[in-house]
């Protein structure tokens, strides 16, 4: 954000608590900052499922969260990735599919084209109250999907 | 997984959400999103203000204190890392650009941006964009190193006059 000029690191802060939040769950490993930590535009967690779920999964995953608050509403991208399996699924909120409205929930697959479908957008939430939002339901989305 | 409700005080959400507002907003708003009742996030926003995080507007919405949240940053970086760890960030970010430069052929960020008006297919399109957000992040970065740089010394030597202070030049 701008004032006065002066840009203001208002996405840095709350890379950092999305950090923070991701580093004090249990099953999030190797939280870390990409590109860097001094030059972060986006979280990133390795996930040991059977603890971040409780119970066994058979593939480890990762979880990457971004956020961009340059424009009038907030972006962002928050996504569940299986490196194993090739596969996973996020919901992205960037402008970039009109067709499903402001949120996109995207799901991909190793042998199949990605699956795009609308999601829910509560107008004018905190970015981080969205990411709490969907990072709370991971765990019910990786239950009604047939991969 | 736990809610966020859960593994949070009522002050931390208020303070999570507070601190990174992108523009004013009310004690009523910031209450609904922290999910704490107006009274307490009142409290909470107004202890933020003393603290010299937060400015309140005349219509009596809270904002982000900007020159302290710049000079936040200025301060953890510069107490977070040693010169040589900025310097080589620098550096990092001089190649992340040039990479970028070669990989779309352009000579700088706004050149890149004008290519979305190429025919690109939607992949393409949000690789750039994406691209762009990086760029514009690491020109940021690049510009707060070298303030924090500038300013190196002093800081570094105000905060080493303190006896049993913290180290400077963790890079934790």
């Amino acid at each position: 954000m701008a004032i006065f000029g002066v840009w203001t690191p208002v996405e840095r802060k709350l890379l950092e608590r999305v950090h923070d939040r991701l580093a004090g769950t249990g099953g999030c490993t190797s939280v870390r900052y990409a590109p860097s930590r001094i030059d972060a535009n986006e979280v990133l967690a390795d996930v040991d499922p059977v603890v971040f779920l409780g119970r066994d999964y058979g593939a480890d995953a990762r979880i990457r969260v971004e956020f961009d608050l340059s424009g009038d509403s907030p972006h962002y991208w928050i996504q569940w990735w299986e490196p194993e399996r090739e596969r996973g699924f996020g919901w992205h909120c960037d402008e970039t599919e009109p067709e499903y409205g402001p949120v996109h929930f995207q799901v991909e697959y190793p042998d199949r084209p990605t699956e795009r479908e609308k999601a829910a957008y509560i107008e004018d939430e905190h970015p981080y109250r969205t990411f709490e939002r969907h990072f709370a339901s991971i765990e019910s989305t990786i239950d009604e999907l047939s991969w | 997984m736990d809610e966020w409700t859960e593994v949070t005080t009522a002050r931390e959400r208020v303070e999570t959400i507070a601190t990174t507002l992108s523009q004013p907003r009310t004690a009523n708003w910031v209450a609904e999103q922290a999910e704490v009742k107006w009274d307490t996030a009142k409290k909470y926003l107004d202890e933020l203000v003393d603290g010299g995080e937060l400015l309140v507007t005349d219509s009596g919405a809270y904002v982000p204190d900007p020159t302290r949240a710049y000079f936040d940053q200025l301060r953890e970086l510069i107490l977070t890392n040693d010169r040589e760890s900025l310097r080589g960030e620098l550096e990092a970010i001089a190649e992340r650009i040039e990479g970028w430069k070669e990989e779309y052929s352009v000579e700088s960020r706004s050149q890149l941006e004008q290519t979305l008006a190429e025919d690109l297919g939607p992949a393409e399109i949000r690789d750039r964009r994406r691209v762009l957000r990086r760029w514009e992040t690491s020109v940021r970065t690049r510009d707060r190193i070298t303030g924090a740089l500038a300013i190196y010394d002093d800081v570094a030597a105000l905060a080493n006059d303190v006896p049993g202070s913290k180290t400077i030049g963790t890079t934790g």
